[in-house]
């Protein structure tokens, strides 16, 4: 299949992730990258440089965003076909920027797959919707933690947000208006019930289950 | 977009149903102009527009319907609409326009596949039945007659579980990502080995069996050997097959970093005009008269084993001589510089299965979990052959209520069970017991995928045996679990034993073996996402290795800067850093470090949540260092090809 050779920028400020777009769009689909760039001035003055065919922009860049920088690019360069790539579960962003102008949207969690589906359909003018609802499923791991956590008692629960963010034995019972003795019996019944008996273990299993946004 | 069969194209319609978005493609297709802001949905359709408007955010109508052509003209297509959250109440509807021309050349008929798939399976089931009766009945008194009419009972059971694996692992291959397992290989030794194999047959039909192997190809690299015996060895059987004198020649060469093994035969030929079709499924299926035999799927298969491993399968059309088909496998040289890495033939490891004759002392107990009452009587009689006494519950409800520590010394649980499923049983029932070890439960199942295995195993199971059974594996199996000493069975695993589990995953796939450094064995890395980069990573000139150091490199320094800005107590820099970490995680399959880093995001922008530097540090450091340690384990093991 032949394509047209498109030029490319890529504005994305996690390094990897990045190479992994250039990496992609080079090599699958022949594009040419005119640049990649970590911030929204560079990606700016990129795109005013060389007119880009094709704009791929985080959403969250330092300095000027991803939105504002698809709102100015749509504006002075409408010809311009613009991806937005978000970390951010915001769905309420999506038809905003849509009606903007933007052609396309996913989620960074979206499977490597769907970054090609998306790349494809935008460089030929389509445009791509993932706001990944799906994405968000938990994985049966978490769900056997999620059961766990029920488990165990509202204190305990408020202990294990303790004990995730690092604090002593010392500190929850202070924090608590409790005896040390009895924060480190609440500690020992959350092990047996978890069966969990490291401070890591406990943390990871704060963040999984979402104890940690309590 | 014209990617595969289908042409998709995405509009965005507002609340009052108004054409927000339409892409330029389709507003040609459609004879209408893209920018008129004033287009109203109904236009474009001739259902009621409503029908496209789900109810709710995030629900999906999918439908079937005509869009309308400014000329009057309708045409098929495939809806999905899917409403966007409010404030900005948006519908997404994608539509998917079916591409009419020339459906047959699609290389892989993907509905034809799943079809025989399902069929297979269903197959198999019955197929099962005729085995295990023909098995039980040879182990009975029978005159030189009857046996000579069972050998041939047995020969055609064979020959329909050949073309039957066969299906299923072209479907396997040709839909689903495969793990090679990489060995180091002498390539001389290992050609010498795969030609030899057929010496005997060549031998019998008068054809001269010739080898070449280039001075260039004596050395060590790292092939999947396995799958690269399967399909040079399916090429020499072929040559061997459609030629009926003169030679079948296999040479072996290397260049510019690439193995070159070619297959030439003195047949009749395939013409060119034939091109590629040959490699496509069922090919001779077209041509009744050409073959005697086979499944028309050797080649299909061959083909895909070999672009999966990011090599190709040619015919070329030599001068002399009938067919030529070469193999062309990028090399990676072995690490190991010492001993060329010795291996006995398949077929010799596949015999190595012993076979127990004797009786048993009948003081174990089975408990048969079972519900098709044909595969039930034929696991009684084997039982009762080997010599344990049993019981039999037919779903698996009552399997967890007809439990008991101390009651049975092993369980063969089916899986698909009416009222409770094998996996259900097998969690239940392993709660229920307070022995250590746990009554081993084997799966039985007539499910060939590797997820299904991994599902078994998750659930608790000790082992999975497949339908039909293979008694000598079932066997085996028993004699593990009901006569060693309880924890001996990972020392019996050895690689040889494993090796035969690859060669014939169908029919005994011992996953505890194969499985060894899958992602299930590691709650730290999720391999597949890895090598999914790595995939996508990959170029001519980089190898694997080279792409994940690069990585790390990267990882490295936003690690390092994380634990800096923690130490310097900057919140808004500890959540930036923590963010921009957790990407490049994630792409790399890192779990734990991950999360770890969700959470510090998480506690870092909580303005009322302590941030503990020290704590988060530490944490931070001990997940990462595990995390590399796995991933040079994993990098040093025989599974990263």
């Amino acid at each position: 299949m032949s394509k047209p050779t498109l030029k490319v920028v890529v504005a994305e400020d996690e390094t990897l992730f990045r190479d992994f777009l250039v990496r992609i769009i080079s090599q699958r689909f022949g594009f040419e990258i005119i640049g990649e760039v970590a911030t929204g001035e560079e990606a700016y003055r990129l795109c005013e440089q060389h007119r880009p065919d094709l704009v791929i922009l985080d959403l969250r860049l330092p300095g000027i965003t991803g939105q504002e920088l698809a709102e100015r690019l749509i504006n002075e360069q409408p010809e311009a076909k613009i991806l937005i790539i978000s970390s951010v579960e915001d769905p309420k962003r999506i038809g905003s920027l849509l009606q903007m102008g933007v052609t396309g949207f996913l989620n960074k969690k979206e499977e490597f797959s769907v970054f090609e589906q998306a790349i494809e359909a935008v460089a030929n003018g389509n445009i791509f919707v993932k706001a990944s609802a799906q994405t968000t499923t938990d994985s049966p791991d978490v769900l056997d933690q999620k059961e766990l956590l029920e488990t165990l008692s509202d204190r305990e629960k408020q202990i294990v947000v303790f004990v995730a963010s690092g604090m002593t034995n010392k500190e929850i019972a202070q924090n608590l208006g409790l005896s040390i003795k009895t924060v480190e019996s609440h500690r020992s019944n959350i092990s047996k019930k978890l069966r969990i008996f490291d401070i890591a273990g406990v943390t990871l299993f704060a963040v999984r289950t979402g104890l940690v946004t309590l | 977009m014209e990617s595969g069969a289908e042409m998709r194209y995405t509009v965005l319609v507002d609340a009052q149903r108004r054409v927000v978005r339409l892409p330029e493609a389709l507003a040609e297709r459609l004879g209408v102009e893209a920018a008129d802001t004033q287009l109203d949905w109904q236009s474009l359709v001739v259902e009621d527009a409503s029908k496209f408007l789900p109810a709710e955010a995030g629900e999906v109508v999918e439908r079937s319907g005509y869009l309308k052509h400014a000329s009057g003209e309708i045409e098929e297509v495939e809806f999905a609409c899917e409403r966007l959250a409010l404030p900005h109440d948006l519908v997404c509807i994608e539509i998917s326009i079916a591409k009419v021309e020339a459906p047959s050349v699609e290389p892989v008929d993907k509905e034809a596949l799943d079809f025989l798939t399902t069929v297979s399976h269903e197959l198999r089931v019955a197929l099962n039945g005729v085995i295990g009766f023909t098995n039980v009945l040879s182990g009975t008194q029978m005159d030189a007659d009857q046996h000579a009419i069972l050998d041939k009972l047995q020969s055609c059971n064979h020959m329909l579980k050949g073309l039957i694996n066969d299906i299923l692992e072209y479907s396997r291959v040709a839909t689903s990502k495969i793990n090679f397992h990489a060995e180091t290989v002498n390539v001389d030794h290992f050609v010498h080995e795969v030609v030899g194999l057929f010496r005997e047959r060549a031998r019998k039909k008068g054809l001269e069996l010739r080898l070449n192997v280039g001075e260039d190809a004596n050395f060590l690299a790292l092939l999947p050997r396995m799958r690269v015996t399967q399909v040079l060895s399916n090429l020499i059987a072929n040559a061997i097959k459609f030629t009926s004198n003169g030679w079948v020649s296999v040479s072996v060469s290397c260049q510019n970093e690439t193995l070159c093994i070619g297959v030439q035969d003195t047949g009749s030929g395939v013409g060119k005009e034939q091109g590629d079709a040959i490699f496509r499924p069922f090919f001779q299926l077209g041509e009744p008269s050409r073959t005697p035999e086979g499944t028309g799927l050797g080649l299909a298969i061959s083909k895909e084993l070999v672009t999966k491993m990011g090599g190709s399968l040619k015919l070329l059309h030599p001068k002399e001589g009938g067919s030529l088909f070469e193999i062309s496998l990028p090399l990676r040289p072995s690490s190991e510089s010492a001993e060329p890495a010795s291996f006995a033939s398949p077929n010799a490891e596949v015999a190595e299965v012993e076979i127990k004759p004797e009786r048993r002392d009948e003081s174990k107990r089975v408990l048969v979990v079972e519900d098709n009452q044909l595969n039930a009587d034929i696991l009684g009689h084997f039982l009762q052959d080997y010599g344990a006494k049993f019981d039999r519950v037919d779903n698996g409800r009552s399997a967890v209520e007809t439990y008991q520590d101390g009651k049975y010394d092993l369980i063969l649980m089916d899986v698909m069970l009416p009222e409770m499923n094998g996996y259900e049983a097998t969690e239940k029932i392993l709660s229920l017991t307070r022995l250590q070890p746990p009554v081993p439960i084997i799966g039985v199942t007539a499910k060939v995928f590797r997820r299904d295995q991994v599902r078994c195993i998750e659930a608790g199971m000790v082992e999975v045996v497949h339908k039909p059974v293979d008694f000598k594996q079932l066997r085996s199996v028993l004699d593990r679990y009901l006569y060693s000493d309880g924890n001996s069975e990972f020392a019996t695993l050895d690689s040889s034993e494993s090796e035969v589990v690859e060669e014939d995953s169908f029919m005994a796939v011992n996953p505890l073996a194969e499985e060894a450094s899958e992602p299930k064995r590691s709650n730290n890395v999720d391999f597949s996402v890895l090598e999914a980069y790595i995939d996508r990573m990959k170029t001519s000139d980089t190898n694997r290795r080279e792409i994940v150091a690069t990585a790390i490199g990267i990882v490295d320094a936003e690690v390092a800067s994380l634990l800096d800005s923690i130490g310097g107590g900057n919140r808004k820099d500890v959540g930036m850093r923590a963010h921009s970490l957790k990407g490049a995680l994630a792409l790399l399959g890192a779990r734990n470090i991950l999360d770890l880093a969700k959470g510090l995001e998480l506690v870092a922008s909580d303005g009322r949540a302590p941030l503990k530097g020290e704590h988060w540090k530490l944490l931070i450091e001990g997940a990462y260092s595990e995390f590399k340690e796995e991933l040079e384990l994993y990098m040093d093991s025989s599974s990263f090809v």
